[in-house]
């Protein structure tokens, strides 16, 4: 009985499942979950597999790589009793890499690869947790053909067509799930039974946040959820700032921002006080605006309005039943008036000004000090903070204030890198971020206002959205979970804020990069960003759309009358074409009559393959070519008569 | 209609944990789409499996008899209607209860016939339950099996003992009796029957054929020790019974290569086999279907004391 061979001897087989733990190995990379000293010798171990399972037989060998297991499997349970669940997913997720690397090195030649193709898929799906990016779906492309090939290969053996069947197949999949995932109703606000365990984590989303804490290193997870869409009503792109503020910040104790939500005092009567003229309408100061847009705030948790600095009048959708509060920071907050609930979407539209150029002064930090001590305060800076503000303070000695803030935001952005919470060599505290190590927008924004606040610059920590994701016609800005963003505002000494961002910033050397290369890659990011952020909004488009396509389909034909006669007759000659490919002699006889012609010979009639190739003996054949005839008859042989 | 293999049950318990996780965790796209990504993966493959197999036809050709402890061939014709081929096709047959891949096909394509092999079966006339073509492709998570038409039985007959190097009728009786053969033998007709094909012209009795109006054979018996004379005696037990059952298939093997003839006289049966009689196949059947009979059973027909005596109960032959 002929047995379909044991993997061992399948060598498609085995490149296919070298491929598939290669491929789980660089989902665990591109997550950045797992600590390179981890990564390096996985790979190397996977790569050297071939070689490596000679080694197989001996029980030293075997021996050895359970030992392994075992000792990180324990080595993460300790890890999980001491911190809780906090590094849970990651440590799984290094357990379940190692068990493939070890699967695939100890998988005996009479043993099915069952489980590394189950692990495969988990290790897939654990890493989406953390990447959501371009690169997870370019990967998981590779992974899809990669999986199907290996286990066409491990159920049927190596068959002729096998690669071209493969891609079929794993292409056809792939449609269907997109086609499944785009048209599937489902609830993409569930919150989920276990959401108090994953909060309990620590595993944090990027985001806006009333709660600025340094310190925390749980695993960040990295969200395209649209917040908020913002649209061009009047003026121009450029008009619209790029902060979007929600809350600020005055008082850091050393770990921790505390918020300023001290409502406002409408007797101020300043020009940063909101007046209320009507329902529904808010303004400050009589400015001249320089960008009208329309908002739809999908955020609600926070109950918070989310406005530029420079707003100076904003409107509420009528129908949304809400009512301003306004803080005494000019934040905005809203109350509901409705027992019935809130609107899915807030609307409201903003007049925004063009920000006054900073003062020439150099200083009114006495004035502050006495008025507002709360902005100068440094509690929590460490020394060698204290040093840096002063030696830039001193070489900027004389100037007007607003230069020490541009010099001071430039040092940290420049020097000092920046990095998500909870990768790998992100710093822990303050002192640490400014030895070097790196750390994210909130280090930078709580090291840029203790640093101003100790030369006596009063300042404030601000928390809110920064986006430049802006559609090509430049009307309509997206704004995401992953926009979340901190910064400061600093007190001119003409009594107005202007903003203050030390965060490198990656986009805007992005955006000047036009070569053909980074326009694929936006491209394809912005595609695989629709994917990862779909929503019902979005499901509910995509069903109009495909329910709009016939009648479409049929007002362009109308339009197009001779380009659609083109289009028709070339699906006919395609459709022709591949009916007669259909008819042809089956792949065996083709490939012997190719290997005849290629030795120069035409079949007599009544000739067998046999006789043929010892006719193409005697007439001294080429080697090459002789033997490609010898392959060829053997397997048409093999093909016909089994 | 495809039903889930070992692997297939495994990945619907995987499937299901990771719904179970999906709805314990907060919703996530990539989440959904994976899961939707393994779905449609499983119940694509029940359709491709099912339709690997669709428009396939096959038939169990022949079981040929084979020994006991011997690998029993089989062949076995598959058939693919269309063009499109067709993968990892295998023929499971059902001996005595228990199902055997015979064969496999890499590929099926337009009319295939294979050879393959069913495991070594005991002594004995096995009864074929059915025969079906199968195949899991492309992954493997589900089974898709088609009955075909296949022999009613599977005859297997002893395995048949070594008789070293013996080369003549003398040696055999020497190895297996430890006595020579004192006597030359000659043929004498026996009897006349009908005309079978492959019977040698000259044998035909035109006398009887004249009479009958059909044409008759003289049919020759051996009187002494002519060919090989056998007198089975099955009122013995086990191992005794088996390696005389043994003997008799070395010694008609033997008789069949040197072409010789043999004769088989046993508790209810004699007959005469070789060229001009009745077939090998009717004694090797008759050898696989031996049962032992009770010690107070009938003894074997009577012989002549010249005949050679199984089980062999020493020296006697004569």
């Amino acid at each position: 009985m002929a047995e379909v061979a044991s993997w061992m001897s399948n060598r498609p087989l085995r490149v296919g499942l070298l491929a598939l733990v290669l491929l789980n190995l660089v989902f665990v990379q591109i997550s950045s979950g797992v600590a390179p000293h981890w990564m390096v010798p996985m790979f190397g171990l996977t790569l050297f597999s071939p070689w490596l399972v000679r080694m197989q037989p001996s029980l030293v060998y075997r021996a050895v790589w359970n030992v392994g297991v075992l000792a990180i499997f324990t080595l993460l349970v300790f890890d999980g009793l001491r911190t809780g669940v906090r590094y849970l997913l990651e440590d799984g997720l290094i357990l379940a890499a190692f068990c493939q690397v070890h699967l695939l090195n100890n998988l005996g030649p009479r043993q099915k690869p069952d489980l590394l193709f189950f692990n495969s898929f988990l290790i897939a799906l654990v890493t989406s947790f953390f990447c959501q990016d371009i690169a997870f779906a370019l990967v998981f492309g590779l992974y899809a053909f990669a999986l199907v090939w290996s286990l066409q290969l491990a159920t049927a053996g190596r068959t002729s067509g096998w690669v071209g069947d493969g891609v079929r197949k794993a292409a056809a999949v792939l449609a269907v799930t997109f086609l499944v995932f785009a048209v599937c109703p489902r609830d993409f606000t569930r919150e989920g039974l276990v959401e108090e365990t994953l909060r309990e984590s620590g595993m944090v989303q990027v985001g806006f946040t009333e709660q600025v804490e340094l310190g925390r290193s749980a695993k960040t997870v990295v969200s395209n959820r649209v917040v908020m869409r913002v649209r061009m009503l009047e003026g121009h792109a450029g008009a619209v700032p790029l902060h979007w503020r929600g809350a600020s910040f005055v008082w850091y104790d050393g770990r921790r921002w505390h918020p300023d939500d001290r409502p406002q005092d409408a007797r101020e009567g300043s020009q940063r006080t909101w007046m209320q003229p009507r329902a529904g309408r808010l303004v400050r100061g009589a400015r001249e605006t320089s960008a009208r847009v329309s908002v739809e705030l999908h955020e609600r948790e926070h109950r918070r309005l989310f406005v530029p600095l420079t707003t100076h009048q904003v409107d509420l959708d009528r129908e949304s039943g809400l009512f301003f509060m306004p803080q005494a920071d000019g934040s905005l907050k809203f109350v509901s008036s409705r027992d019935t609930g809130e609107p899915a979407t807030l609307r409201y539209t903003l007049r925004v000004f063009e920000p006054d150029p900073p003062s020439a002064e150099t200083d009114r930090s006495d004035d502050v000090r006495r008025r507002m001590p709360h902005l100068l305060a440094t509690h929590g800076l460490p020394e060698s903070g204290a040093e840096l503000a002063r030696a830039l303070a001193v070489r900027h000695r004389g100037e007007p204030q607003h230069r020490l803030v541009e010099a001071m935001a430039s040092h940290l952005s420049q020097n000092l890198s920046y990095l998500l919470p909870g990768a790998q060599g992100a710093a822990r505290t303050l002192e640490d971020f400014l030895a070097g190590e790196g750390g994210h927008c909130e280090y930078f924004a709580t090291a840029l206002a203790l640093m101003l606040r100790s030369v006596g610059v009063p300042c404030r920590l601000v928390t809110g959205y920064a986006s430049g994701e802006w559609d090509e016609s430049r009307t309509e800005l997206t704004v995401r979970s992953r926009h979340g963003h901190a910064w400061v505002e600093v007190l001119d000494p003409s009594g107005t804020w202007y903003t203050v961002d030390p965060s490198p910033s990656a986009d805007a050397a992005a955006a000047e990069e036009t070569s053909w290369w980074t326009v694929m890659r936006t491209s394809l990011s912005d595609w695989w960003d629709e994917v990862a952020t779909f929503d019902a909004d979005a499901r509910t488009a995509t069903l109009a759309w495909f329910g709009e396509l016939p009648g479409r389909g049929a007002r362009w034909l109308g339009r197009n009358p001779w380009t659609a006669l083109g289009a028709l007759a070339l699906v006919v000659a395609a459709v022709s074409w591949w009916v007669r490919r259909r008819v042809r002699a089956p792949r065996a006889v083709q490939d012997y009559l190719g290997a005849v012609r290629r030795a120069g010979l035409e079949p007599r009639v009544g000739e067998t393959p046999r006789e043929l190739l010892e006719r193409a003996r005697g007439a001294q054949v080429k080697a090459p070519a002789l033997e490609c005839l010898v392959r060829a008859t053997e397997a048409h042989e093999q093909a016909r008569y089994s | 209609m495809p039903l889930p293999t070992a692997l297939g049950y495994k990945a619907l318990a995987f499937f299901g944990v990771l719904i179970g996780a999906f709805y314990a965790a907060p919703y996530m796209n990539l989440f959904f789409l994976l899961l939707s990504f393994m779905g449609v993966m499983a119940v694509l493959s029940v359709w491709w499996t099912w339709r690997n197999l669709a428009g396939v036809e096959g038939e169990v050709l022949a079981i040929e008899p084979a020994a006991a402890g011997d690998a029993i061939p089989v062949s076995v014709r598959a058939s693919a209607r269309g063009r499109r081929p067709r993968y990892a096709v295998e023929c499971e047959i059902t001996v005595a209860g228990v199902a055997t891949p015979a064969l496999a096909w890499p590929t099926v394509g337009g009319d295939m016939v294979g050879l393959g092999t069913l495991p070594a079966l005991p002594r004995g006339v096995h009864t074929v339950s059915g025969a079906r073509l199968r195949s899991s492709y492309p992954f493997g998570f589900a089974r898709c099996r088609r009955a075909v038409a296949a022999p009613e039985q599977v005859l297997v007959h002893p395995a048949p003992a070594d008789l070293g190097s013996a080369r003549t009728r003398n040696d055999l009786l020497v190895q297996i009796c430890g006595a020579s053969a004192t006597r030359d033998s000659e043929v004498g007709p026996s009897g006349v029957r009908e005309f079978r094909p492959g019977d040698a012209p000259r044998d035909v009795h035109w006398k009887a054929t004249a009479r009958r109006g059909e044409l008759a054979v003289r049919e020759w018996e051996a009187s002494t020790l002519a060919g090989i004379e056998i007198c089975l005696d099955l009122r013995a037990e086990g191992e005794e019974l088996e390696h005389a059952l043994s003997v008799v298939t070395a010694l008609a093997h033997w008789a069949r290569d040197h072409k010789e003839l043999l004769s088989l006289a046993s508790q209810g049966h004699r007959g005469n086999y070789g060229e001009g009689h009745r077939p090998w196949r009717e004694l090797m059947g008759y050898l696989a279907r031996a049962q032992s009979l009770p010690a107070d059973a009938p003894p074997p027909p009577a012989t002549s004391p010249d005949v050679l005596r199984l089980p062999a109960r020493g020296g006697q032959h004569g």
